[in-house]
């Protein structure tokens, strides 16, 4: 069932490389414009190899690997207070409302301002998009733990950190981990139109800069490559890490629909 | 002679809108060491209340609970409560790991390995040998009521609490649990609360019945059930008790 799965999954892939190749043999648009396969794994492959779109992409990686753990914390202790006080409920409430609708892209003019074009402003926006989806779902999570497992914590004893730790936090992990994805895919797309916006400060400004540049010289198979990078990175996370915690938590507790 | 545990003078009301409304009225006995006893009444009638109010889990408007002429309050790992509701396991945790959680809650044993020998000893005694390694989702009902048991045996509770434990289960299943429980009860020498409204349920398990009754709850008659043990649900006395049950 899987396995049919994946490979209609790649059935279909060779299908559209194909379609690309013959539109491109087809000669209806210019090679500059619409390079064919074999320049943009050539350009893939070369800078690669020579270390530029590696090293774009380790900057993007350990920025926003950076974003997501300063905003997982701030999540966390924010959910938490909003769960055990009423009125930092009602302020963190507030502040979701109005934060959580507002794209981070909007508010890069004024991120500029005030952070300058470095990575500052790129941590601003990756984080000001991951908290307030990921407080949201942290938030749904402990109002919907169901009381009887914290009555059940308490009768055997424990006291008000083992009930976090110990019920809690296993009893929310489903809305956790939604939170997460969402917090991950949106900080994604922050990053990297926050990278095209800023720019980069030593010539590394990671993969949205990367594609930016090449954009200005026209080197369209290295745009290619930018966005290939992008891709795999994301099917990545999702399949290897988001599904492999599912698959080893939510999934095999029965706790995941 | 001072009672192991004694139910004084409880009341409690709830507010309903712009009335107030008596759920529990006038509540007084008392319940020896090793005693099983039942609180039997139609639902409605504050019996599970009675239960919460005994497992520290709600306050009474007056009255309280003594144990040795002492007052007891709050919650307490001594009267540990085993619902009806089959969410009540940690789906989280296997069923070995959920018995263990009694133990470690409870600071029982040793290391690690001894509380898994421990865990493994009461889910055998709950018959299910072959389900350790199962989480709570892939269990039946009965199955998930015998892992509840277990816990609470694990946490060596005083008192235990039983909220209709098998009253979701079938018919079949429920017997076979209520002769589990009257095993373990003579075999661990615990003292036992057991909420019903099934009139079979309290004969069968109790040695003394509390029949309540509703609006406003409270007792109307306490039964000394004296009837031999295993007891013959298609006996005569089995029959004659029932009678004076339903016309209390």
């Amino acid at each position: 069932m899987k396995n049919n799965k994946l490979l209609q999954r790649i059935f279909w892939l060779i299908f559209l490389v194909l379609i690309w190749q013959i539109v491109f043999w087809s000669g209806r648009f210019s090679p500059l414009v619409f390079p064919s396969l074999t320049t943009i794994i050539k350009a893939l492959a070369g800078s690669l190899y020579n270390g530029e779109l590696t090293q774009q992409l380790l900057f993007s990686l350990l920025i926003i690997s950076q974003g997501l753990l300063i905003s997982l914390v701030l999540a966390i202790f924010m959910a938490l207070a909003a769960h055990f006080s009423g009125i930092a409920a009602s302020l963190i409430d507030t502040l979701v409302a109005l934060a959580h609708p507002l794209p981070g892209i909007a508010l890069m003019p004024l991120v500029l301002i005030w952070f300058g074009a470095g990575r500052q402003a790129i941590l601003f926006v990756i984080i000001h998009s991951v908290l307030w989806p990921m407080v949201l779902n942290l938030r749904t999570g402990f109002s919907s733990i169901p009381d009887i497992y914290i009555l059940v914590g308490k009768n055997y004893g424990l006291d008000r950190l083992q009930i976090l730790i110990q019920i809690m936090a296993p009893a929310s992990l489903p809305y956790f981990l939604v939170g997460l994805k969402i917090g991950w895919a949106r900080s994604w797309r922050a990053l990297i139109s926050a990278e095209m916006l800023f720019g980069a400060v030593n010539s590394i400004g990671g993969l949205g800069w990367f594609i930016f540049q090449k954009r200005v010289f026209f080197d369209l198979p290295g745009v290619f490559a930018g966005i290939i990078v992008i891709i795999i990175i994301g099917i990545l996370v999702e399949d290897l890490i988001f599904n492999n915690i599912e698959n080893r938590t939510v999934k095999r507790w029965g706790m995941k629909s | 002679m001072m009672d192991y545990i004694a139910i004084k003078n409880i009341y409690k009301s709830y507010q309903q809108s712009d009335e107030r409304r008596v759920v529990l009225e006038n509540i007084n006995f008392s319940i020896e060491k090793r005693e099983l006893v039942a609180l039997l009444g139609p639902s409605g009638c504050g019996k599970t209340t009675l239960l919460k109010i005994i497992a520290g889990f709600i306050e009474t408007d007056t009255g309280g609970l003594y144990k040795n002429g002492e007052r007891l309050s709050g919650i307490s790992s001594n009267r540990i409560m085993v619902f009806q509701e089959f969410k009540q396991l940690f789906p989280w945790k296997t069923v070995l790991d959920n018995v263990i959680f009694a133990l470690e809650a409870k600071n029982i044993a040793k290391n690690p390995a001894e509380r898994e020998e421990m865990a493994r000893y009461f889910l055998e005694r709950v018959e299910l040998t072959d389900f350790f390694d199962y989480f709570p989702y892939q269990l039946s009902g009965g199955m998930k009521q015998r892992v509840a048991l277990a816990r609470t045996l694990a946490a060596d509770p005083e008192i235990m609490l039983m909220d209709e434990p098998f009253g979701s289960l079938d018919s079949q299943t429920r017997k076979n649990l209520q002769d589990l429980l009257i095993d373990i009860w003579q075999e661990a020498q615990k003292t036992i609360i057991f909420v019903t409204h099934d009139i079979e349920e309290a004969i069968v398990l109790a040695d003394r019945i509390v029949v309540m009754d509703k609006n406003p709850g409270r007792i109307k008659k306490i039964i000394n059930n004296n009837l031999e043990r295993p007891r013959n649900r298609a006996g005569i006395e089995f029959g004659e008790l029932y009678e004076t049950i339903t016309s209390v």
